[in-house]
């Protein structure tokens, strides 16, 4: 169908803009890269606009699809298309990349470089989203996580613990992320190629890394194998996606990054994680994944409730919002793990919803550090009054990100804890303790960074561009819009999910 | 044997009278003349490059054909090309890199060529004599360019190690051979299969095995597997780069594609055997490899200890060949993982070396002197993160796809240990990489720019960075050679012999 050509052009916008700016920009010259960067994010967001109101729930499983041979001898093919959970992590996406673009005009040094990582990122978790093909997800898992070495490192900043000595350097921080990126990679990779070696097996006529065909096969013929690969696939994934305890490099990497990273990292390089169990280890597997998830709805719980604990704990105002990601990734598992399609749409609006307020908030914690170069609690107070765009915002983010209801986060919260219910209670009454814990470490960051004591050396200017305004305005807008109509998140997703819940009830 | 039949022969005529010719030039030439020998060398290796693809489309040339001891096929052609490309970039990086007032330039385009010569012989012979020769042939004319540097004591110890260790890997090699004729009663590697077949209990003949094994070692010394490598970081630091560069590759390719040849047609009725030498061999090599590059500070000793863990690699493709059964229909994915590393190997190690063969021309040779490149010169420090992100093996580069080759054909044998372990492996060597691309793009140092490359310089980095990208994301031009240069190898023994 040639609906394919939006989705090949939302994949090759920010991979043409880094080409363009590669070749193109003149050194020193950061207005080119600025302005193709703009470019195709504003492509990009109208793309996945499109994309995602022309998705059509009702109809065939995979739309939107283009399929080129490109290796035949193995197996893989250029194969890319949307269901009902990609369509969602599309919109994602697109919000996220302009937004992350807009938040990168602050960056003044070396701006071609940037651009060119930013957007190799973008494209790699574009990519990753939309392929349908499992040696193309790696070589898109790979782009969006290598060029994070080169953000962090080089645009990043030190960690601001309470004692300088215990300080993360920005160097650790990036090295940390991409070595344990690149080990749940690793495992990712050897998973699928058990997959495919088995694929005969199971029924299908020849090898193949295609997703669809490997939908048809039924690896739960072979005995061990689901019961062996699932727990490794799912584990592999929630590296990236923060699963406890393998969420290290989590904080580390979130704080040390620049703002757009920082938001692109938590808005949806985690959910290429959640987005993997989903789409890989649970709908490929699903005997597996009956016979596990279980197991990873308590880890899921420790999730939850270690990370909220560790958020209280935090001076640097990233690492309060990356260890809150920990906590709420814990909320996307616990939910996949209820196996029923009320845990499961939550957990899927908790992705997006999760992916829209963490940016915002890494959004105006980038802002607060940058007019006040410090990011230490300590040091920070009475900030309402010098810069009151920055606390009403951050307090509307914050109200979000602890479930207000009316707002995003509270629909993906409810969902999920009513799908808890039905699974198993007590996990649902430990989970909530998790969000009391939520509402206390937002509130007394919010208190002790706006309300607090005043700081006299602190003299931050509340001058604000208008693209500085402009992003973080649009996602509390998200925020509410999501959080006020869900329904336009939930039914586009809702027979994609009940597909996959069937698989793992053995029904179709 | 008619003489129409020399044709057989023609790469290693054309490289030979090309050799010869280089030399009594280098007689004539004047000796501020003498970069024009290096540039005539590699304008003809080029050609010779073309001349023997038309020649391989043409029908008149036999597609494959055996001499006594000596092959002519596919894969040899295969090879033979590698060679010809390593010679040509090796020249072009040559070029420059020795300075005017050095003695006998025009030798060591010579001697280079000797090498490749010998290299060719090596990929076609059948005969295990014919191996010793070749393999000789292809050594001896390395020792003495590892020393060229006169002046250079360090060059000197350089030859002189890569000299001794040579000396016992001959060694090693000719009284494996002993052994294999002793118990085979033959040399030649298509009798040799048969002997085996019928004589079943042969395979587990000590003397054979201890033959074999032994042939194993002087091949892992040649490819500096471990535990035979300690001589390869410092041969690597003290010969001049443009040497490392070659040393670092054609000699290695040969040899694996000796090995490929041996074991696919020759061996295969010990499989049992060599397979586990090869797993434990392949498990050491890159794990070895992989963790001592971590802490190495000079370029040069960090691509020789990366480039053992590249050979672990390729190891792993032959652990995962699978026994012979006698009607195997398709062509093993092991054997094609192997072909196609070796180009991935080719294009990103010379890439490498060709840029620290220019920085060592500029006093660059430990890590921390990198430090500012990307401001000094952007372009070059740009081309060393590729040609470094494709020996750790990261889409779209082309060492990403022999990685996961490789890594396919383990998990194919049910080797899920060692592909487990060749991908933690990646994940390490993801450090040392990165590490160089750290000092050159995280840390500020003001300083002299470095100037441009030369012309020579920048053609050949080009082609080799071409190669990273257009092989990466178009593997299927190499997938599709190595399948049709495999399948009629496979099919021992070979049924055209001329005598």
């Amino acid at each position: 169908m040639d609906r394919a050509i939006f989705l090949n052009a939302f994949l090759f916008s920010p991979l043409a803009a880094a080409l363009l700016i590669l070749i193109f920009c003149p050194k020193g010259n950061p207005v080119f890269a600025r302005a193709a960067a703009l470019v195709s994010g504003i492509l990009g967001f109208a793309l996945s606009i499109y994309i995602f109101t022309h998705y059509d729930p009702g109809g065939s499983q995979f739309q939107f699809q283009a399929n080129a041979n490109w290796l035949p001898a193995l197996g893989i093919g250029y194969h890319i298309g949307i269901d009902g959970i990609s369509a969602v992590m599309v919109l994602l996406t697109g919000i996220l990349n302009l937004a992350a673009v807009l938040a990168s005009f602050a960056i003044k040094d070396r701006v071609k470089e940037y651009f060119i990582f930013l957007l190799l990122v973008e494209a790699g978790v574009a990519g990753s989203f939309i392929t349908l093909d499992l040696f193309f997800f790696i070589v898109f898992y790979e782009l969006a996580s290598i060029p994070m070495y080169f953000l962090i490192g080089m645009w990043g900043s030190d960690g601001q613990q309470a004692s300088r000595k215990w300080a993360t350097k920005k160097e650790f921080s990036a090295l940390k992320l991409i070595l344990y990126l690149q080990l749940g990679g690793a495992f990712i990779l050897v998973s699928f190629f058990v997959l495919y070696f088995f694929s005969v097996k199971a029924g299908l006529p020849h090898r193949t890394f295609d997703f669809v065909e490997l939908l048809q096969a039924h690896f739960s013929r072979i005995p061990e194998l689901p019961k062996i690969l699932f727990p490794i696939l799912f584990i592999a994934f929630g590296i990236e996606a923060g699963l406890v305890p393998f969420h290290t490099w989590l904080p580390d990497g979130h704080s040390a990054a620049p703002t757009a990273v920082s938001m692109l990292l938590a808005g949806v390089l985690l959910k290429m994680g959640a987005y993997g169990m989903i789409r890989f280890a649970c709908e490929l597997l699903p005997s597996g994944a009956k016979l596990w998830l279980p197991l990873f709805a308590v880890i899921a719980v420790i999730n939850i409730l270690y990370g909220a604990y560790c958020a209280l704990k935090q001076y640097d105002i990233k690492y309060i919002i990356a260890y809150s990601s920990v906590s709420h990734m814990g909320i996307v598992f616990l939910g996949l793990a209820t196996q029923n399609i009320m845990g499961w749409t939550g957990a899927l609006f908790q992705m997006f919803s999760h992916g829209i307020i963490t940016a915002l908030l890494f959004m105006i914690a980038g802002t607060i550090y940058e007019k006040t170069h410090t990011r230490n609690i300590l040091q920070l107070g009475g900030l309402a009054a010098k810069m009151p765009f920055l606390a009403v915002t951050f307090v509307l983010g914050g109200l979000a990100s602890l479930g207000l209801p009316g707002m995003s986060g509270f629909v993906a919260e409810f969902l999920t804890f009513m799908g808890t219910f039905g699974f198993e209670r007590i996990l649902m009454v430990l989970g909530l303790l998790g969000l009391i814990l939520t509402a206390l470490y937002i509130l007394l960051a919010v208190r002790k960074i706006f309300f607090g004591a005043d700081n006299p050396s602190l003299n931050p200017e509340d001058a604000h561009a208008w693209w500085e305004k402009i992003p973080v305005a649009a996602l509390i807008a998200c925020t509410l819009l999501f959080g006020i109509l869900p329904g336009i998140i939930t039914s586009i997703s809702q027979n994609s999910l009940i597909s996959v819940i069937h698989l793992m009830k053995g029904i179709g | 044997m008619k003489i129409s039949h020399l044709i057989i022969f023609a790469p290693e005529i054309a490289v030979l009278s090309l050799a010869l010719l280089l030399l009594i030039l280098d007689w004539v030439t004047p000796k501020r003349k003498k970069v024009w020998i290096g540039y005539f060398s590699a304008i003809m290796i080029l050609v010779f490059m073309g001349g023997f693809l038309c020649l391989a489309k043409n029908r008149f040339f036999p597609y494959a054909a055996s001499f006594h001891g000596f092959i002519f096929d596919a894969f040899a052609l295969y090879f033979k090309e590698l060679f010809l490309l390593v010679a040509f970039l090796v020249t072009l990086f040559s070029v420059n890199f020795f300075k005017q007032e050095d003695e006998g330039q025009g030798e060591y385009y010579a001697l280079l060529l000797f090498v490749t010569l010998g290299c060719f012989l090596l990929v076609s012979s059948a005969d295990l004599l014919m191996l010793f020769l070749s393999f000789e042939m292809m050594s001896i004319p390395l020792y003495v360019m590892c020393a060229y540097a006169k002046k250079d004591s360090k060059s000197s110890e350089s030859g002189l190690k890569y000299f001794l260790i040579g000396a016992i890997t001959s060694a090693l090699l000719l009284y494996g051979i002993s052994l294999v004729y002793a118990a085979t009663g033959t040399t030649n590697l298509h009798l040799f299969i048969d002997g085996l077949v019928s004589a079943n209990k042969l395979a587990y003949n000590p003397i054979l095995l201890l033959g074999v094994v032994l042939m194993l070692c002087a091949f892992s010394f040649k490819i500096a597997a471990v535990p035979f490598h300690m001589w390869a970081p410092d041969v690597y630091e003290g010969a001049p780069a443009p040497v490392v560069a070659f040393l670092a590759v054609s000699p290695k390719i040969a040899v694996i594609g000796l090995m490929t040849r041996l074991f696919l047609a020759g061996m295969q009725p010990l499989q049992p055997l060599w397979v586990f030498l090869f797993a434990v061999l392949a498990a050491l090599t890159m794990t070895v490899g992989n963790l001592a590059a971590l802490f190495q500070q000079n370029l040069k000793r960090l691509l020789a200890y990366s480039g053992i863990a590249q050979m672990g690699y390729i190891l792993v493709g032959f652990a995962s060949i699978q026994p012979f059964f006698k009607n195997m229909p398709t062509l093993q994915i092991g054997y094609q993982a192997i072909l196609f590393y070796l180009a991935a190997y080719l294009f990103s190690d010379l890439a490498a070396f060709g840029i620290v063969t220019y920085l060592s021309a500029h006093g660059i040779e430990e890590i921390k002197s990198l430090k500012g490149l990307a401001e000094k010169n952007p372009m070059l420090a740009f081309l060393f993160l590729i040609s470094l992100l494709s020996l750790a093996g990261v889409p779209p580069l082309v060492g990403f796809v022999g990685k996961f080759y490789l890594f396919l054909a383990a998990v194919s044998s049910k080797l899920y240990w060692l592909a487990v372990l060749g991908v933690v492996n990646s994940v390490i060597s993801l450090f040392y990489y990165l590490r160089v691309a750290r000092s050159m793009y995280f840390e500020k140092e003001e300083g002299v720019s470095i100037p441009y490359p030369s012309f020579s310089m920048q053609v050949a980095l080009l082609v080799a960075i071409f190669g990273i990208l257009a092989v990466g994301v178009y593997p299927f031009v190499i997938t599709h050679l190595s399948i049709q240069v495999l399948t009629p190898l496979s099919n021992v023994p070979i049924s055209h012999a001329m005598k």
